[in-house]
């Protein structure tokens, strides 16, 4: 391993019950994880989290109290750069990897805040794939009635559905449409008792440029059949009826999550878009609970990724080649209380003056 | 830091070092300055209802200017919605259905 390269630090999310721990029991176990550090936090007055993950690990530090999110993003952020240090002085194992599980009634947003705002945390750290667990089979009770449930849905780069093994076919079914409705990008899978490879914490941030490339791939391929799927797609009434519901294409309610997926055969002005986007985020962060975009960037022979989470961006990178000759440009968002369509005009709009602006500026120099 | 005004340098913007027109990113200086030119440009057009000029300065900031003379620094392209607020005094919606119609031309 690079030893100067930044540390992932993996979110293991999902609601109250919902099998985080039992999966994290399971992967640690895995020798991949061997050298995983991991953070966790106690929730009422039981911790039976803590008592559950730290026997597993050595260098599991406990948050001193309530739920990491809301109240103690300063002990996170204290908690994770002294176990920095301590790493650094050789008073604990030498890790590559930090897990942190949040409470069940957590927003994962906060802790990727700390990790990537903190002027220290975020030259040794960068954000891996976030992990959200969702019961199979009270999966319509929990997405349906807690806002909370949906967003660490929405945030989550895999989801994977558990308890399967105690719902039947249909719940199955019911549970992974609920949660492709709210998030078209997810990698959705089920799992027995938390059993998830080592490559379950696997994403797009990873340092190996073949690992970012096959995670664009899955998330592009999961984007565009939710998208079929939404618009068109052979779904059974009672599904688009739900998947409408979620969408909020009823347009309802107002907070309700939705999805917009844009494609563009065009190539995208850079400069244009990264103003949009600055623009975007700084007036509507609030409400963009997750972007990824796969961008065709004019003038550059490989494709860029951009993604982040409310106004937080991700740097923006080149992935090594194009994953197909059509060499498209998708962006998936996942906003709250925003209208996708004006969201996507807003997009154009912005796109189109760029490109007026090139062709003055190419014709200048004419 | 700068050493004509004491700033610390940030974490570079999100969007820097992509684009440039034959792929190389904007590793290369005169790459750089015709990127910030551009986004001068387009932001001068986003901004021209709002009587708000913005002006590069010194390939490191931009300074925005508001309909009564007011100038503030803008670190980035981040910081420079922020300071279009401070000059107008109101933020801008890119959401904004008039906005977008001025924009389409």
């Amino acid at each position: 391993m690079d030893e100067t390269a930044p540390i992932p630090v993996n979110i293991v999310t999902g609601f109250l019950g919902s099998g985080k721990t039992t999966l994290l029991r399971h992967v640690l176990a895995h020798p991949a994880f061997a050298r995983a550090a991991v953070l966790i936090n106690e929730f009422g007055e039981i911790g039976l989290d803590h008592l559950l993950v730290e026997r597993l690990d050595p260098s599991t530090v406990l948050m001193e109290s309530g739920c990491i999110c809301c109240t103690l993003q300063e002990d996170l952020r204290t908690g994770l750069r002294n176990l920095h240090a301590r790493r650094a002085r050789g008073e604990v194992p030498r890790f590559d990897r930090v897990i942190i599980e949040t409470t069940g009634l957590a927003d994962p947003a906060p802790v990727m805040a700390t990790v990537m705002n903190d002027t220290m945390l975020r030259h040794h750290m960068r954000i891996g794939s976030v992990v959200a667990t969702v019961d199979a089979v009270n999966a319509p009770t929990s997405l349906g009635r807690f806002a909370e449930s949906r967003k660490q849905v929405a945030l989550a780069d895999r989801v994977l559905l558990t308890k399967v093994d105690i719902a039947d076919e249909a719940q199955c079914v019911r549970a992974h449409e609920h949660v492709a409705a709210l998030n078209p990008h997810a990698r959705i899978e089920r799992t027995v008792q938390g059993a998830a490879g080592p490559d379950v914490l696997a994403g797009i941030g990873s340092a190996d440029p073949a690992e970012r490339s096959a995670e664009a791939r899955r998330w592009l391929d999961a984007a565009l059949s939710g998208r079929a799927r939404l618009r068109t797609g052979p779904a059974p009434e009672i599904a688009r009826a739900r998947l409408a519901r979620f969408h909020g294409e009823d347009g309802t309610e107002a907070d309700e999550v939705r999805t917009l997926v844009v494609t563009l055969d065009e190539p995208v002005e850079w400069t244009a878009f990264g103003l949009w986007l600055s623009l975007l985020v700084e007036r509507h962060g609030d409400k963009i609970l997750r972007l990824k975009a796969l961008l065709n960037v004019e003038g550059s022979p490989t494709p860029v990724v951009v993604h982040g989470v409310h106004a937080l961006l991700h740097p923006a990178e080149h992935l090594e080649r194009w994953l197909d000759e059509g060499r498209q440009s998708l962006l998936v968002f996942i906003v709250q209380g925003l209208s996708p369509a004006l969201l996507e005009r807003s997009l154009r709009s912005f796109l189109k003056l760029g490109a007026r602006v090139r062709e003055a500026e190419t014709a200048g120099q004419a | 830091m700068c050493g004509l005004c004491g700033v610390l340098g940030g974490a570079a913007h999100w969007s820097e070092g992509i684009g440039g027109r034959d792929g190389s990113g904007t590793a290369r200086p005169w790459l750089r300055r015709q990127a910030r030119q551009r986004s001068v440009a387009l932001a001068n057009e986003i901004l021209r209802r709002h009587r708000v000029t913005v002006r590069d300065w010194q390939g490191t900031s931009f300074t925005v200017t508001g309909p009564t003379g007011r100038v503030e620094i803008a670190a980035d392209l981040g910081e420079l919605w922020v300071r279009v607020q401070a000059v107008t005094g109101r933020p801008l919606d890119p959401l904004d259905p008039a906005l977008l119609e001025a924009l389409d031309g």
